[in-house]
């Protein structure tokens, strides 16, 4: 990495439904956008000399809804950003999030500007069941794939391999209901136990309805700045490092099988090198965990703990806030929801109140937080275990 | 009776029907690697001098779900998905071809053989018409 990338500012919108329906508010995308936004700027206002107009470049992350010429703008309309900050939409599946994050620190590093934002939104509310993955756009998708049965037959390879347990598969959900609980900005928040969690509805066995997390409507923001912008605000969060790959192709029996992800291990090995940092290093992770598989496979790729013993590590609690090695102290995909766009910004916003000792997130404070990781892993295409990995290390170890 | 069968357009080249169901994959001719699904670039090498390459009948079962809630409404519940490990080092993936009541006899490790089979149902005018692809049949041991 070249100049120094810092996160000055952060803000999220409560992941929810907010379709109208059942007592909740109808809002727009775009508006949802602009509240994280106008979060993220109000935060950085706090902490340091800011002036919004002065923002040099924007991403936005939105993949399946919105309004298709320009989401992103009409989120920045709202604020009356328009004309002086531009915005590219970004679109990588599950990952697009963590990508706009990750175009901003690319850009900054190479010196390009000194104030980037990054958004991501998404409003997936309206559609019910298993995200639709392209039937007659991709083969796969076209034979009748669901996230749903990918990360359930990755599920049920682990336990055929390792010996998982399904119980272990229900302590994720049950630890990251834990965590959401004390998250105001989750959707779901009522703790549970391994029995609730087996016993909801079958989606695609082994995982039932727990298991999965529920899509829908969200934004986040993040502002970051160069190392100049950075030295004049209050308790800024270093990017250690940022990395975006895309997934294999093809995969081969004889170079493992799909109880790992081939891309994620990558990233992180990538991700631990470029920071010349080792995963004993890491605080707490945010994870994708759209399924509770996804948790226990995170951590394998991510060593926390060797390969085949993610189920152990989450039933031995390693896992939870007050753990060796927290896992989604936000309560993660499984319980905040995953509005697309929105998630990997959203978990690089936990990271840094996390790094901050902000008091937004007293109630879930990881003690001593100092190096957090993020990862998101997005889609799925033929052929390729998925089709983008992100991921983004952050610090509080600031040496002007 | 005796319609036509409609091959789902994206993965027509896929597979042959004739004498027998088989998948094609590619076969790179420089570095003889073999690819499935087919591509007109080999992967390893860059090479474009590739050629069609029938892969065996049968495979092993890596994994399998039964999807009880559909990504499209074009597809009936449950049905039940799988990759198979093929022989030639490719895995592929594929739904099963099997009835309900043998569910539960399902598991990792069985063989399976590519079969021609109903994989979802479009409308068409107000008629629902079944759509067809290759599909991979468990054989189960008595």
């Amino acid at each position: 990495m070249g100049e120094g990338v810092y996160v000055i500012g952060v803000g999220q919108t409560k992941f929810d439904r907010f379709d109208g329906t059942k007592g909740r508010p109808y809002i727009p995308v775009h508006k949802l956008g602009a509240e994280a936004i106008l979060k993220a700027i109000q935060d950085a206002e706090k902490h340091g000399p800011f002036d919004r107009t002065k923002i040099d470049y924007s991403y936005c992350a939105i993949v399946f809804s919105g309004y298709m010429q320009g989401p992103g703008q009409l989120a920045l309309r709202e604020l009356g950003l328009l004309g002086r900050v531009p915005v590219e939409n970004v679109k990588n599946a599950c990952a697009s999030g963590t990508g706009a994050v990750h175009e901003v620190c690319q850009d900054i590093a190479a010196g390009l500007y000194d104030i980037g934002l990054a958004f991501g939104m998404e409003q997936l509310s309206g559609r019910r069941g298993a995200l639709p993955l392209g039937v007659g756009l991709d083969p796969e998708a076209t034979l009748g794939m669901a996230m749903t049965a990918k990360y359930a037959m990755r599920a049920r390879r682990h336990m055929f391999k390792y010996g998982t347990k399904i119980e272990q598969l229900a302590e994720v959900v049950v630890q990251s209901r834990d965590h959401a609980s004390r998250n105001p900005y989750a959707m779901l928040r009522d703790k549970v136990s391994i029995e609730d969690v087996l016993s909801s509805r079958m989606i695609a066995d082994p995982l039932t309805l727990f298991q999965c997390c529920p899509s829908n409507d969200g934004a986040a923001a993040v502002i970051l700045a160069s190392e100049k912008i950075a030295k004049e605000f209050e308790n800024p969060i270093k990017i250690e490092t940022s990395v975006l790959i895309s997934g294999n192709y093809p995969s081969r029996p004889t170079e493992g099988g799909i109880e790992s992800y081939e891309s994620l291990a990558r990233l992180m090995d990538i991700l631990y090198k470029k920071s010349n940092l080792t995963p004993k290093d890491i605080s707490f992770a945010e994870v994708h965990d759209a399924f509770s598989i996804g948790a226990i496979i995170a951590v394998e790729c991510s060593k926390f703990c060797p390969k085949g013993e993610g189920g152990k590590f989450f039933e031995e609690g390693h896992t939870k806030i007050d753990g060796d090695k927290p896992i989604n102290p936000s309560g993660g995909l499984l319980s905040c929801g995953h509005p697309l766009g929105a998630t990997g910004v959203r978990q690089v916003v936990e990271a840094v109140w996390q790094l901050r000792r902000d008091p937004e997130i007293k109630d879930r404070q990881v003690k001593d937080a100092e190096i957090a990781v993020t990862e998101t892993l997005g889609g799925g295409v033929t052929g390729m275990d998925v089709a983008a990995a992100g991921g983004i290390i952050l610090s509080n170890r600031i040496k002007w | 009776m005796g319609e036509e069968k409609i091959i789902e357009p994206l993965v027509k080249n896929w597979f042959i029907t004739e004498p027998e169901v088989r998948l094609v994959g590619t076969k790179c001719k420089r570095c003889r690697k073999i690819f499935f699904p087919p591509t007109t670039v080999c992967p390893e090498c860059f090479s474009q001098d590739v050629e069609k390459y029938l892969l065996s009948k049968e495979g092993e079962i890596h994994s399998f779900s039964i999807v009880r809630v559909p990504p499209d409404p074009s597809f009936k519940v449950p049905y039940v998905l799988a990759y198979i490990d093929m022989p030639e080092d490719v895995r592929v993936f594929t739904q099963l071809e099997v009835e309900e009541k043998d569910y539960a006899k399902l598991k990792i490790g069985l063989k399976a053989y590519s079969v021609l089979g109903v994989t979802r149902y479009e409308n068409r005018d107000g008629k629902e018409v079944p759509i067809y692809s290759y599909k991979f049949k468990p054989i189960f041991k008595e």
